[in-house]
């Protein structure tokens, strides 16, 4: 699996769809927010097309505190709101596609 | 892959595949979490359990609105089928 950074040019938008950003970050420090406000800081082992995620080194963090730590933990897909990168500076985070937050405040999700 | 034991991991699934057998904890919605040992799983991450613990995390409100202590219950339950749009994570337990 390639898990080279993506290397936006200087003054170029940011190409590539959002699934390539996913793949572009697996084995990077990440923050996953799910539903309820809860995020697990760790590292991207692996993520699937419903967006389960597979983490290293977790922490749960609640309440701006670390709740829990775990070695391995996998986090359903459906309660995901956003991956966001923590390393290296890079300020990118995937947000899950507006229709997904439509239809959740719709009732749907 | 940098990690020799990363390349047995292919999909987040594969993480649940890995811990048949042992025991697990996972976090429910409704402010619920259990541990088990997990017998099977499936794409919906429906679950069996066996000595299966469930806690349950409740914070009691008063009359008047303000939230007491949060207090935790719990059963035990021999064989547990977990329906899988209910859960949020699965760990290996410590």
């Amino acid at each position: 699996m390639d898990s080279a950074s993506p290397e936006p040019q200087a003054n170029a938008p940011l190409a590539g769809s959002p699934s390539d950003f996913l793949k572009n970050i697996v084995g990077k420090k990440v923050k996953v927010r799910i539903g309820s406000g809860v995020d697990y800081h760790g590292q991207l082992t692996c993520l699937d097309g419903y967006m389960n995620v597979a983490l290293e080194d977790a922490e749960e963090w609640a309440n701006g505190r670390v709740t829990a730590r775990y070695g391995d933990c996998f986090v359903r897909g459906n309660n995901g709101e956003y991956v966001c990168v923590l390393e290296q500076g890079l300020r990118l985070a995937f947000s899950l596609s507006q229709s997904v937050i439509r239809s959740r405040r719709l009732g749907w999700g | 892959m940098d990690q020799l034991a990363n390349s047995t991991l292919a999909e987040p699934l594969d993480l649940v595949k890995l811990a048949l057998g042992e025991r697990v904890f996972i976090k429910l919605r409704g402010e619920r979490t259990v541990t088990g040992i997990l017998h099977a799983y499936d794409a919906h991450m429906n679950l069996v359990m066996s000595q299966a613990e469930e806690s349950i995390h409740i914070v009691d409100v008063t009359d008047d609105g303000q939230a007491l202590p949060p207090r935790v219950e719990k059963r035990e339950v021999e064989m547990l089928f977990v329906r899988g749009d209910g859960v949020i994570m699965i760990a290996p337990a410590p």
